[in-house]
């Protein structure tokens, strides 16, 4: 199989011609659905792009043949004929009275604002204001694997094997889409290569499901890195002003921002990052006086939607540099500084909302002012040595108003070994050990008896998606749960057990957030700043993690490292970088990932408080670790040299440039 | 397509006169341009197979370095026994990625004409000389006269390019990159330095820099300016003012001219200052 996608990034088609391909070559559009759309939050995108494209690599039709390459090539004689429309660059050129629009109902698809405590007087009272733009670019997830399906039919089922994050949703997405009943559709995933979010909604399930589904045929479809780049869903960019004011002993008094974020063509997750964004913004701090404005706009670009830290690190990037800066200028001790301002527990975070579980930021800045990286800062002679840290947070679950439970079933079977259905995908993050240990632990037998089924929307149930950083905590509570309904009547050889995640007691009248739960960690970076090009050397990083207990020492060190090294990433050269509408880096030549070579020794070091809500007393780790690397970073290289980073990726040529006082990079 | 692997050199160059018939050593460029559909020929030769094209020998105080030498071996012990070729060494070292350094060679990475080439740019500077064979015979060309423009060279559709000669001087040299990151980096700019310091003075000076011209280029102006000179901070100074005027890089994805000019001139000053470190 192989897709035809837009050469344009705006524009309305006019024409479709297939008169090129033989008969042999099947191709399929818009008109072959039941009903043209994506299932997901805001139903704005179409599975095929049928009157109108609005990004450059927007799926328009599907070409199948008896190979890979014959569709590829046959896909390219496709013609696709287009009345290019003007685009839409940039959230702030999107919203001006005159741009062209994405969609009739406008540009702004959602906006957010929130007030809380005087924030106008309370910057009156402040000793020191510090305002700047900050502008955080589009990453994309770089998973390994690229989205792949294998679709079958089987009588009057269809079966498929995709790389997802949520079987169910797939099960709805492509029933609906091709108006077969839902019991008719069979989705399990296929050992994942990795999504970080993006695999969390349509990638090509539909376009396989089709394919089989009119003609009965076994229909594989993997697209190629190039269109994993232009093609498929992205972190959020973000535009932001944010404002702070704090007093002469470091307390943090005020907060104002206003923030564009750009969804690109279709909302995808949007308003939910939204909502993570706003909601973390102030990061993990008491602020008294706060004012949110978040808007969420369409542009022509791939669609932005869920990535690990959801929202959560643009925000951070802002807060945290201005934190640091200040320290800097009031003279206090970055640790100290956000010790005291720090969330405990029963205190409220910056949209008022509770801490209503268990808070561990100022056990993990300790672990970190204690680290051997830390104290090196004090004994340091190298002026091309810096040091940086930051501090953040991140939710758990999917947040206020929205469902979130998981549903297990444990049987034993004759040999006395246990089956446990959990309906989540493993992503390979690990949550399937986790949760088999759980279920050992909790079963009281060895893991080899333990046999998990998941993720199979025929032999498992709903668990909703592997995302939230919720997967161990929900269906860890849903086993303990099952494990003690099959206790209570051994004989029938079955449990069964329903649980939810808890939601915050604050109601903001908005869906997916705040949250009640939230994991917490401190970071900090040493560098060496080569003055040669410009560029950082990581020489170390010490991260210290409050996600609950830990389940898995090993698996945890994995996702605090990996989170780390994917904003590593973001920090040093990932940026889809578009240009009148087309992304300058669609290769792996071009977009700069991280390689071994450029991510330092990490440490991690779990403060393990216990979460009484949690399986075993766990929170959630997934996401957490990508928050603040990247203020960390730049704090270190803005100790070195006196200039100022206010947006990513790092521009290695203006920080070598950067000779006079406090430049703006 | 067909693939053909040849069992001698001669039914090598016999098959090479065909026409649209290009050699593959590691194929990590070939392969690349293939995906891209950059090139489409109708045969491919393996050419993996001529041990003669493995060797790496010295005779006449002349290195002779076979084309099909990878950047693994380059990286390796037989380079390191002589302090002149310590360029080439270094730029193997910082090559791409083990798996890419196993599998790239030299007479690779020569014919490719990256003006990026890390293995080209160390060699620039080391004054060497290319060995072309064709059925008519052998030709030896300068490496300052290889390259033609941008991914074009002097040896002809009809020719291997068998060897690399080195001479094996007194002096040292070395190799520095700046890529977008540490492995598979293209660079953004590179600098090889051959030199020979006596009583305090440059007796001889080569200065090879890549990725700021259609090729691998010799900065000769800066050359000339040095030799003779005492490394002083004076002199490193002007030579770094010479060099950003000698060159005319460009703009492109990876830097700005004017980013390249600058790493430039800190990678020569850096070098400069290496070598009057090591001469106290
Ligand atoms: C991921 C990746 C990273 C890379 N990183 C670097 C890097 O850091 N620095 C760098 O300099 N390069 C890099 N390269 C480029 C490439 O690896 C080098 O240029 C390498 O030396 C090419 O050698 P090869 O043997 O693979 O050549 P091939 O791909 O086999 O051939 C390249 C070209 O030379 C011709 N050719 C090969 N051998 C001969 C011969 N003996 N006579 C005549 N013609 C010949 C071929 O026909 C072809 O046109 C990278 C490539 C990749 C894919």
């Amino acid at each position: 199989m192989a897709i035809v996608r837009s050469t344009e990034p705006h524009a309305f088609i006019t024409g479709l011609d297939f008169s090129e391909l033989p008969s042999d070559i099947l191709y399929f559009t818009a008109k072959d659905l039941e009903e043209n759309i994506i299932e997901d939050a805001i139903e704005d995108q179409p599975v095929l792009a049928y009157d109108k494209v609005r990004f450059y690599g927007e799926p328009i039709a599907i070409v199948a043949a008896d190979s890979h390459q014959k569709a590829v090539s046959f896909s390219q004689k496709v013609k696709v004929k287009y009345q290019k429309l003007p685009i839409v660059e940039t959230p702030k050129q999107a919203l001006e009275p005159d741009a062209p629009l994405l969609f009739e109902k406008g540009n702004l698809l959602s906006e957010f604002h929130h007030e809380k405590g005087n924030v106008t007087e309370s910057f009156e009272d402040c000793d020191l204001i510090l305002e700047e733009d900050f502008h955080l670019p589009i990453q994309d997830h770089a998973y390994m694997e690229p989205d792949a399906a294998f679709a079958w039919m089987e009588g009057d089922v269809l079966s498929i094997y995709t790389s997802t994050q949520n079987v169910f949703h797939d099960q709805r997405m492509i029933a609906r889409a091709l108006g077969i009943p839902l019991h008719n559709v069979h989705v399990m995933a296929a050992t994942v290569g990795g999504g970080f979010g993006g695999k969390d909604g349509h990638t090509v399930q539909i376009f396989a499901a089709l394919v089989a589904y009119r003609t009965g045929r076994p229909a594989k479809i993997v697209i190629s890195r190039r269109e994993v780049f232009i093609g498929t869903y992205k972190r959020h960019a973000v535009d932001l002003h944010l404002k702070m004011g704090f007093q002469k002993d470091g307390t943090f008094r005020a907060l104002s921002s206003t923030a564009y974020l750009d969804t690109g063509a279709y909302a995808g997750l949007g308003p939910a990052v939204m909502g993570l964004f706003s909601e973390h913004l102030g990061g993990p701090y008491v602020i008294s006086n706060v004012k949110i404005d978040s808007y969420l706009v369409y542009t022509d670009k791939a669609p932005a939607h869920a990535m690990r830290g959801f929202g959560a690190p643009q925000g951070a990037f802002a807060t945290e540099s201005l934190i640091n800066r200040a320290a800097n200028i009031l003279q206090i001790d970055p640790i100290e500084i956000r010790m005291k301002n720090a969330l405990t527990q029963g205190a409220l975070g910056t949209l008022g909302q509770k801490m209503e579980h268990v808070v561990g930021l100022r056990e993990a800045l300790e672990v970190v002012r204690d680290s051997d990286l830390w104290k090196e800062k004090n004994t340091n002679q190298d002026p091309s040595i810096g040091f940086g840290i930051a501090a953040g947070y991140l939710s758990c679950g999917l947040g206020k108003g929205v469902p979130d439970s998981a549903k297990v079933e444990i049987d034993r079977e004759p040999n006395g070994d246990f089956t446990v259905r959990v309906g989540l995908v493993d992503i390979g993050q690990g949550n399937a050990t986790a949760l088999a240990a759980i279920a050992g632990e909790a079963l009281k037998v060895p893991l080899e008896k333990i046999h998990l089924i998941m993720a199979d929307t025929t032999q498992t149930f709903d668990c909703g998606s592997t995302a939230g950083s919720r997967s161990v905590f929900i269906a860890g509570n849903a086993i303990l749960a099952a494990v003690r309904d099959y206790f209570s009547h051994p004989e029938t050889g079955r449990g069964f057990a329903e649980t939810e995640f808890p939601q915050s007691k604050t109601d903001l009248n908005v869906i997916g957030f705040p949250h009640a739960m939230y994991t917490f960690i401190a970071q900090a970076v040493k560098l060496k700043l080569d003055p040669i090009s410009g560029q950082p050397q990581l020489a170390g990083i010490f991260a210290a993690t409050e996600a609950g207990k830990v389940i898995n020492r090993l698996s945890m060190d994995g996702q605090i490292q990996g989170g780390i090294a994917m904003s590593i990433g973001y920090t040093l050269g990932e940026n889809m970088n578009y240009r009148n509408g087309i992304p300058d880096n669609q290769r792996f030549t071009v977009y700069i990932l991280p390689t071994a070579e450029d991510i330092p020794p990490i440490q991690n070091v779990s403060v393990e408080l216990y979460e009484a809500t949690g399986p075993y007393g766990a929170k959630g780790a997934a996401e957490v670790a990508t928050v603040v690397i990247a203020p960390a970073i730049t704090s270190a290289i803005e100790s070195i040299r006196d200039l100022k980073i206010n947006r990513l990726p790092l521009d290695f040529e203006q920080i070598l440039d950067a000779k006079e006082k406090g430049s703006v990079c | 397509m067909d693939v053909i692997r040849p069992g001698s050199l001669q039914d090598c160059l016999r098959i090479l006169k065909t026409e649209h018939t290009i050699p593959i050593a590691g194929g990590t460029d070939l392969m690349v341009n293939l995906a891209l559909n950059k090139i489409s020929p109708d045969r491919i030769i393996d050419i993996t197979g001529l041990q003669e094209l493995k060797e790496i020998s010295l005779s006449d105080n002349f290195l002779k370095i076979g084309a099909l030498v990878t950047f693994s071996r380059l990286a390796g012990k037989e380079i390191a026994q002589y302090p002149c070729c310590n360029a080439l060494r270094e730029a193997a070292e910082k090559m791409g990625s083990p798996q890419i350094r196993n599998r790239a060679t030299i007479g690779g990475n020569l014919v490719t004409g990256s003006s990026a080439g890390d293995g080209s740019v160390a060699i620039l500077a080391l004054d060497a000389q290319v060995e072309l064979t064709g059925l008519d015979g052998i030709r030896k060309v300068p490496l300052s006269l290889f390259y033609s423009g941008y991914h074009q060279t002097a040896i002809h559709s009809d020719e291997l390019l068998t060897a690399v000669y080195i001479p094996i001087r007194p002096g040292t040299s070395s190799f520095q990159k700046v890529g977008k990151r540490n492995a598979l980096a293209i660079a953004v700019a590179s600098l090889a330095i051959y030199s020979y310091i006596r009583d305090s003075h440059f007796e001889q000076i080569y200065i090879a820099i890549g990725s700021v011209a259609p090729t691998p280029i010799r900065a000769v102006k800066t050359d000339l300016f040095l030799q003779g000179q005492k490394i002083t901070s004076g002199v490193i100074k002007e030579a770094a003012r010479i060099i950003q005027d000698e060159i005319a890089p460009i703009t492109d994805i990876r830097g700005t001219a004017d980013y390249r000019r600058k790493l430039i001139a800190n990678l020569l000053a850096d070098q400069l200052q290496q070598l009057s470190e090591s001469k106290n």
